[in-house]
């Protein structure tokens, strides 16, 4: 008897060691998460101005917004097609919303009439080269010489071009160079599957939602509704894109809408609760905000050029790094010796980019300042002849050197993954490196290579001590237009309103600032794993 | 670019003259392409030369003037790089910059460390896959948040908390601390986990089999076994508390100073500055190039890179040295 009870003692001892150790580990997975959500939080309720609001104001917009987007997940819980589409689309649109910023970034750089210029001369011919030839064989390289041939026309012609394309409103010119030839393109893909009638009606409607849209909407300082134009085209598409795929395999489109339904009981909360007379919130984060510069008064500040630099920015470092770095992934990868001295030196390099990835970012700003902007030079010849301080090139060469290390890593695990056994087979059948490379390795890895790419320029929007130490101005009013204006980052901004003595700017102007900088960071990331679930899908 | 006959040719099954002989073009493009890709590897070698060499020129302007010499700057207990001291001159002492970094690092250590492994011990040995898919992105959400909302998180959100215990300063070091060991707890859990799910099966089953319970298995044969990924994974998340910079700088303040003794507690809750924040501070200052502070800036950026370069190289070191062979 006594060996029994000694023995179940020590059961319900050791029974409880386990649990609380469990319950000690649970905890500890929850602290990350808890101060999340605590961040989250704090910031959207002074980015929203809840403070200002009555209770009651916000617990009938709350509850507006947790029906409709608890009816749409009850609905969508019962059905996996639904279910599908709910999660889909809403991120189309996430990604729509990343694109369509990127497209209005990048028009108010190039200007419309320059757009227009090389849209007319070369993107429009080459596109009606590409419909018009129907020989595989010869598509191709039609239509790189009509792009490269009509690019070289208008850089020679681009003054009489512009002048020509100024004389014309903006939106009339993105009226022609995008909306017409991408409702031809609607035409022709949708016509063959679904009928001449529903083609008609698509590519008529798109048309006629060019024309409307922006007549219809107040162009808000600093947009034009050539600018509002051109987001909506990107806001839509993708999701365009999926509702004709699903069309096109008979799926239904009902789960479509879930999008749109939370964000109306939102809305329709709001009107509710304006109704009651409590009173509202008042947002710091609104249309304002994001179109203002800086300004002396709280109510007027925005970061308007900060959000324009920050995209410019990444657009500048994403051409020049990620070429470079998914190069240097491909030859460790796929090239490097891995015997012998020269082997030696390729694990030197593989260890000294592991390093790389270590460097406190700040270290990457003291590299930026003392040769990316002052430039080197070998005695009487300039290696390089500097960019100068805080300006666009500078700051997109830094944050892309900074990048480059994680993104290296990420593509060779990407080119990593594709089996051996697909190389060795292109091999048999008599392909080159090259072709094998080109037509096997890269298209299995794309996917993974993009993922870890976009997942970089997430980490790169938020760097902000490279920024200050190669002189990026915490504050600009007017937002960049070329690679040598000096510019501003969104995390800049923020840095310079955490010290302004207003209370307002520390609070209400900062959490707005803020909100917006994690919103486009975890729409950047939300790209990144749909472009990752996609691949996952397909596999 | 290669012609779509070439194209054509990749896709479709070669005769066997394919095999044997290839177009002198398609070498030469092979060659070609080969270069090209190793000029971008040679180019993440020209960065660090590129970094060490700014850092050590820098560092050598600044000592060459007769301002510090190296054994002043590494003794120095004062840190004055853009305002004149009683005696009218600048002072480049780096010991509080480096008593306010180790501060930091220590509380971020005691914050991170124990929770980082918790939660890696909790994904890969306790949690459900549907706990773990909530958990693991929620985790990699956490490390991608830029580190001057961190900083912002700290200042508006930790301190009027701590305010409400302790006698606290608007900026001060703990609430600073507290955000870095948020910060790099992700780094710790998905290193450590990487370590921990690495570890066999088999181990945990032949632990089983003698009669030991989970608790038992889980911290006397699985933790010990994915130890060296373990400190691996924490001399990596130290090393990236020490080059932290926008969090420490918004929340930990700007006045350097010698460590409080024997008021400890003082350390923490009084502002202090880490090497970090002294470089964002000289920069934001706006004094021109050539001048003593500016020049500090390479000889405290030479440090910092020195320590965080060492524990890389220790943590690799570990990862690589101790690592179980099953």
């Amino acid at each position: 008897m006594a060996t029994v009870d000694r023995l179940t003692f020590t059961n319900g001892l050791s029974k409880l060691k386990g649990a609380a150790f469990r319950l000690v580990c649970l905890g500890a997975t929850a602290v990350g998460v808890l101060a999340l959500a605590a961040l989250l939080l704090t910031v959207t309720w002074g980015a929203l101005g809840f403070d200002a609001a009555h209770p009651v104001w916000i617990l009938v917009v709350l509850t507006a917004t947790g029906l409709s987007t608890g009816g749409v997940v009850t609905y969508a819980r019962r059905d996996e097609t639904v279910k599908l589409a709910a999660i889909s689309s809403t991120a189309a649109l996430i990604g729509g919303a990343v694109l369509g910023v990127f497209a209005v970034v990048f028009q108010l750089i190039v200007t419309p009439s320059v757009w227009a210029a090389y849209a007319g001369g070369a993107l429009l011919p080459a596109l009606v080269t590409a419909l018009v030839i129907p020989n595989r064989r010869y598509r191709l390289p039609a239509t790189a010489a009509v792009l490269v041939g009509g690019g070289v026309v208008a850089t020679v012609a681009l003054d009489t071009l512009t002048e020509l394309a100024g004389a014309a409103d903006p939106w009339l010119l993105y009226l022609l160079t995008i909306v017409v030839p991408l409702a031809v393109l609607v035409w022709t893909r949708v016509e063959p599957t679904a009928g001449r009638r529903r083609a008609g009606l698509l590519a008529g409607g798109l048309v006629l939602a060019g024309v409307a849209v922006p007549l219809l909407t107040p162009a808000p300082d600093p947009l034009t509704p050539g600018l509002v134009l051109v987001f909506g085209l990107a806001l839509f598409s993708p999701l365009g894109v999926l509702a004709w795929r699903r069309f096109r395999n008979g799926q239904s489109n009902v789960g479509l809408a879930a999008p749109l339904v939370i964000v109306g009981g939102a809305v329709v909360g709001v009107v509710i609760a304006n109704a009651t007379g409590f009173a509202a919130a008042d947002p710091w984060l609104d249309w304002q905000f994001l179109t203002s510069p800086h300004s002396r008064l709280p109510e007027d500040a925005g970061l308007y050029p900060a959000v324009v630099g920050s995209f410019f920015i990444m657009m500048v470092m994403a051409a020049f790094a990620f070429p470079v770095s998914v190069g240097a992934a491909i030859y460790l990868e796929e090239y490097a010796p891995s015997t012998g001295w020269r082997g030696r030196i390729v694990q030197l390099i593989q260890v000294n980019i592991a390093n790389l990835a270590g460097v406190p970012s700040v270290v990457y700003g003291l590299l930026g300042l003392a040769i990316i902007a002052r430039g080197v030079s070998l005695g009487p010849f300039a290696l390089w002849p500097g960019t100068g301080t805080g300006v666009v090139t500078t700051a997109a060469f830094t944050l892309g050197l900074l990048i480059m290390p994680i993104t290296i890593i990420s593509a060779q695990e990407a080119i990593r993954a594709v089996p051996d056994a697909h190389r060795r087979a292109s091999y048999a059948m008599g392909a080159s490196d090259w072709h094998t490379l080109r037509n096997v390795v890269l298209p299995e890895a794309l996917p993974g290579i993009l993922t870890g790419t976009i997942l970089s320029l997430g980490r790169a929007i938020g760097e902000t001590a490279p920024l200050i130490m190669i002189g990026a101005a915490t504050t600009v009013y007017s937002p960049p237009t070329s690679l040598n204006d000096s510019v501003s980052a969104m995390p800049m901004q923020i840095y310079a309103w955490a010290g302004e003595f207003i209370a307002d700017f520390r609070t209400g102007v900062l959490s707005a600032g803020v909100l917006t900088l994690l919103l486009a960071m975890l729409a950047i990331n939300a790209v990144a794993i749909l472009v990752r679930n996609r691949y996952e899908r397909n596999q | 670019m290669s012609t779509p006959e070439e194209t054509a040719r990749a896709d479709q099954p070669a005769d066997a003259t394919d095999i044997t002989s290839r177009k002198a073009g398609e070498i030469q493009l092979d060659t070609a392409v080969r270069y090209v890709f190793a000029a971008c590897g040679v180019l993440t070698v020209l960065v660090t030369a590129g970094i060490i060499y700014v850092l050590i020129d820098g560092a050598q302007v600044f000592f060459a003037s007769d301002i510090v010499d190296v054994q002043g700057f590494l003794t120095g207990n004062t840190w004055k790089p853009t305002s004149k001291t009683g005696d009218g001159t600048y002072k480049f002492g780096i010991l509080p910059l480096v008593s306010g970094t180790l501060i930091i690092v220590v509380t971020s250590a005691v914050i991170a460390l124990p929770t980082g492994l918790g939660a890696a011990i909790y994904l890969s040995e306790y949690a459900s896959p549907r706990t773990r898919a909530i958990f693991k992105p929620t985790l990699e959400i956490l490390a991608g948040v830029p580190t001057i909302v961190y900083g912002f998180f700290a200042l508006f959100f930790i301190t009027p908390f701590l305010d409400n215990f302790f006698q606290i300063r608007t900026f001060n070091a703990l609430s600073a601390g507290i955000v870095v060991g948020i910060m790099i707890i992700p780094m710790v859990s998905s290193i450590s986990e990487d370590a921990i799910s690495a570890v066999p099966n088999s181990l945990r089953e032949a632990a089983y089999g003698l009669g030991s319970t989970k608790f038992e298995t889980t911290t006397r044969v699985v933790v010990p076994s994915a130890l060296s990924g373990i400190i691996s994974s924490y001399v990596l998340a130290l090393s990236r508390a020490i080059g932290e910079t926008m969090a420490v700088t918004v929340a930990a303040g700007q006045s350097a100073k010698m460590p409080f003794y024997p008021n400890v507690e003082q350390n923490l809750l009084q502002s202090i500055e880490t090497i970090t924040a002294a470089m964002i501070n000289v920069a934001s200052a706006d004094i021109g190039g050539n001048t003593p502070a500016y020049d500090s800036m390479f000889a405290l950026g030479l440090a910092l890179f020195g320590m965080t370069f060492v524990m890389n190289l220790v943590a690799e070191y570990i990862a690589g040295r101790y690592r179980e062979e099953y």
